[in-house]
């Protein structure tokens, strides 16, 4: 039943926000509301979640929903909750930069793609989970037709293309793949008794084209070279603090499902497939270095920011390269890793872009002296996406590049992985440098909570004997940059008017919008780096055996 | 049920016929209509055919996604350019891959049969095993719905074309799961019904917004907005603000002016103004100067 309230909530609360938000005005505000509380909601709802231990058995009487068909696990538990966590953190920060403008198709899009996700992680059918995965693709429309921009347009198109394509590949795979294992047992049977250990021609053949159509499928929607020219454009035309939302989250789902795929209908026919292997490990070192080469090349900080995801997103290519159910413990525990970073990653830079109006790198140059909380943010970002020897990220990417390829070859693997390294390390090094004009008018990161500035104007006058006492102290013209004028005046305003405690506790929110949310992007990197670290054991989580105990061939 | 096979054979030579008209059709109403016809009949292309809570949520699905677009398609968008090789290429393309998939079903029933006889029975595509003409012809079906749904999809410049072969897809890979006989799984088929619902949801919200913002269907491929946008002083790294990007102090959203076919002038035409009498060119009374204005004769 907290499977269906989880789902409920999250289809309730897309649905109100998306109908308030398209309206405006007090439905606005109450579709946001009960959007936000959704969202809440589900956070509660996944920890509380029950989630037996069914793995590859029958599956119990009255567990799950849909006779069946939906069953919690501890996976989807857990990435659910920081799924919700995440985006409760996103929305946070989209109302402090825009208002309930800048909830408007990010909200439902979150919630709809978390109730789309959280139905691929429980499903325990193949052809379910795909059909979820290729809905929860879906949400990405609902941000970039939000608002009547001509650019969003083509991005839409793009979007859905990449989701119906991804999903007809991974589909058609999984309704080919019992064939293909009818196929071998016939082969290596006689008589009742196994005669032959690998199949023949055909049936490799045929295994092989399944197994490089699902990594295909994953290539596709994770922005893998060479489908990664999508990822720049979207990261040009969609707001930049969706871009957590489209970039890490989204693929999660279908990555998971055609990694279930592959783990319970391809990896156990055991058939020698080098060749496939190579490839698609062929595909991923490029899509690591060429990634990385160009993060670290580029100058604007949302291309920076969709050519790391890619990178990082190869090692889930390099999980399907291994071919073995071993890869699947390590290769679910990358992926949540790397959603949980990226995101601290992506929600970091457009928090910086809104901040120093601009996402030119070299005019960032000083940004760590103006925002200290932000550079401690991507630090931990940092720290999170490599890891240290004994974290589960560390462990899993460790692992599979083992799994994957021979000893020359796996240090190879291990030692791209960091390839991206210098490109954290730029961001870093340009934050310490002396401060560009644009970041010297940026309003500073500290808290104002005079009482002087609170008050209002005339108070101040009778206080001050017509010349107010901030103004008379100095005070007021310690900041005499436009940008500092404003973060002044909105603190002004915050104080004029406010009639009830909901009403104070907004307008405060609002006044110190800098300084909470650079404080809400150092929470989502402490959040990510818990998740790289392990916390709440997701390794043995992700390890679990999987809950698709109908496959395709039998439900 | 061998009394209805013939009909399952001819339906699946009706929605590649449909698939057909969805690609190649100028008519945006008539292509649209045209894929209704396929991904509602795709769902139908099996044997034996699922329960009826199958079939109902596979209609279902199939035809709110269909009449989503179609109503999208309202106020008589103009013709497009449609495929470049007309009717006669889609329909040779189609009987070619039709022809391919029927061929190739047989070679893998044959696979299968000898599979069976060496051993354990293989589970899936029992029906293609046991010579049924249905999934031959599901396979010949999924096959053309792939061949043209190619184009559109891979090369597709025009926004209803695109969304019309992603649609034509999804019912190819639903044929292709019905020649495989994985199952009609009630709670599976109603996921896939709201797939499709969704997808063809997302296709009219495109259409839709490419009618209103643009006035046609063309899929114009930058992804930074219009040349226009661009040649005001905006370069790379500093686009066209999203919405409160800059806090509630920033610029204005910049936009571009609607572009006429976005807003076409529907008002009523005023009635035409009466000629005015030509002046008079000579002095005179009847037939000279004056003639014909009052007072005169």
């Amino acid at each position: 039943m907290e499977l269906l309230l989880l789902l409920g909530l999250g289809a309730f609360g897309a649905v109100a926000s998306w109908v308030g938000l398209a309206r405006g005005g007090r439905a606005g505000q109450a579709g946001a509301m009960l959007g936000g509380l959704s969202l809440l909601g589900m956070v509660a709802v996944s920890f509380a979640l029950n989630a037996p231990r069914v793995g590859s058995g029958d599956i119990p009487e009255g567990v799950g929903i849909l006779d069946g068909r939906l069953i919690p696990n501890n996976y989807m538990r857990l990435v659910v909750a920081l799924w919700a966590l995440d985006a409760a953190l996103i929305v946070f920060i989209a109302w402090l930069a825009s208002g309930l403008a800048g909830l408007r198709g990010l909200l439902p899009a979150m919630l709809a793609s978390i109730a789309g996700g959280a139905v691929a992680f429980a499903a325990t059918n193949l052809t379910l989970g795909a059909a979820a995965a290729g809905a929860t693709g879906l949400v990405a429309l609902v941000v970039l037709l939000a608002w009547r921009d001509p650019s969003g347009i083509p991005a839409s198109a793009r979007e859905l293309r990449t989701s119906v394509i991804s999903t007809v590949l991974l589909m058609a795979a999984i309704v080919v793949a019992p064939l293909a294992a009818g196929l071998q047992v016939g082969d290596a049977t006689s008589g009742g008794s196994l005669v032959v250990a690998d199949g023949s021609q055909g049936v490799l053949a045929l295994v092989g084209l399944l197994v490089l159509a699902i990594a295909l499928a994953v290539a596709i929607r994770l922005g893998a070279i060479p489908f990664h020219l999508r990822v720049p454009q979207l990261s040009d035309v969609a707001p930049p603090i969706a871009l957590p939302l489209l970039l890490a989250w989204v693929p999660v789902p279908l990555a998971v499902v055609g990694l279930a795929t592959v783990d319970l209908l391809l990896a156990p026919l055991a058939l020698s497939l080098g060749g496939e292997q190579l490839i698609i490990v062929a595909v991923a070192i490029v899509t690591l270095a060429g990634a990385a080469l160009a993060a670290f090349l580029q100058d604007d900080l949302r291309h920076t920011t969709g050519y790391l995801v890619i990178a990082d997103g190869a090692f889930v290519l390099i999980g399907f390269a291994a071919l073995t159910p071993e890869a699947w413990g390590p290769a679910r525990t990358w992926l949540v890793a790397l959603a949980a970073t990226k995101t601290a990653l992506a929600t970091w830079a457009a928090v910086m872009e809104g901040r120093f109006l601009t996402r030119n790198i070299p005019d960032l140059r000083g940004w760590i002296r103006r925002s200290p909380l932000l550079g401690a943010a991507l630090l931990l970002t940092t720290v999170a996406t490599f890891g240290l020897p004994g974290w589960a990220a560390y462990q899993a990417r460790t692992t599979l590049a083992e799994l994957s390829a021979t000893p020359p070859l796996d240090t190879v693997l291990v030692v791209l992985a960091f390839l991206t390294l210098p490109t954290y390390l730029r961001l870093l090094g340009v934050g310490t440098g002396s401060p560009t004009s644009r970041v010297d008018r940026a309003a500073p990161e500290r808290i104002m909570r005079r009482r002087v500035e609170i008050l209002p104007v005339e108070v101040e006058d009778v206080i001050g004997g017509g010349t107010s006492v901030a103004a008379a102290s100095g005070t007021r013209n310690a900041y005499p940059s436009p940008a500092r004028r404003v973060a002044r005046r909105s603190s002004d305003m915050a104080s004029r008017g406010a009639v009830s405690a909901g009403r104070r506790l907004t307008r405060a929110m609002r006044r110190d919008a800098t300084e909470l949310a650079a404080a809400a992007v150092l929470t989502l990197a402490v959040l990510a780096a818990l998740t790289a670290w392990g916390v709440l054991d997701i390794g043995s989580a992700a390890s679990e055996p999987a809950p698709i105990t109908t496959n395709a061939a039998s439900d | 049920m061998p009394t209805v096979t013939p009909a399952l054979v001819i339906l699946a030579v009706i929605v590649t016929a449909a698939a057909v008209v969805a690609t190649s059709a100028r008519e945006p109403r008539f292509a649209a209509l045209g894929m209704i016809v396929a991904i509602v009949g795709a769902a139908y292309v099996t044997d034996p055919l699922p329960g009826a809570v199958a079939l109902a949520a596979r209609l279902a699905g199939s035809a709110l996604g269909g009449y989503l677009v179609w109503v999208s398609l309202r106020g008589a968008p103009p013709p497009t350019a449609g495929w470049q090789v007309g009717w006669p290429g889609a329909a040779a393309v189609s009987i070619v891959a039709f022809a391919i998939g029927w061929l190739a079903s047989g070679t893998v029933a044959n696979a299968i049969v000898a599979a069976t006889g060496s051993g354990p029975t293989v589970g899936a595509a029992a029906a293609l095993a046991a010579g049924s003409p249905v999934p031959r012809a599901g396979f010949g079906a999924a096959l053309a719905l792939s061949a043209l749904a190619a184009a559109p999809v891979l090369l597709g410049r025009d926004v209803l074309r695109l969304g019309l072969g992603l649609l034509l897809l999804l019912a190819a890979v639903g044929l292709l799961r019905n020649v495989m006989a994985v199952g009609t799984d009630g709670p599976v088929e109603l996921a896939l019904a709201v797939l499709t619902a969704l997808a063809g949801a997302g296709v009219a919200a495109i259409v839709a917004r490419s009618l209103t913002v643009h006035g046609d269907l063309d899929l114009r491929g930058s992804g930074r907005g219009d040349g226009a946008v661009r040649h005001r002083g905006l370069d790379a790294a500093h686009p066209r603000p999203w919405p409160g990007m800059y806090g509630p102090y920033g610029p204005r959203r910049r936009s571009l002016p609607p572009s006429p076919g976005a807003h076409p002038d529907q008002r009523r035409p005023k009635r035409p103004a009466p000629a005015r009498p030509e002046p008079p060119s000579s002095p005179g009374g009847a037939g000279g100067y004056g003639t014909g204005w009052p007072g005169t004769r």
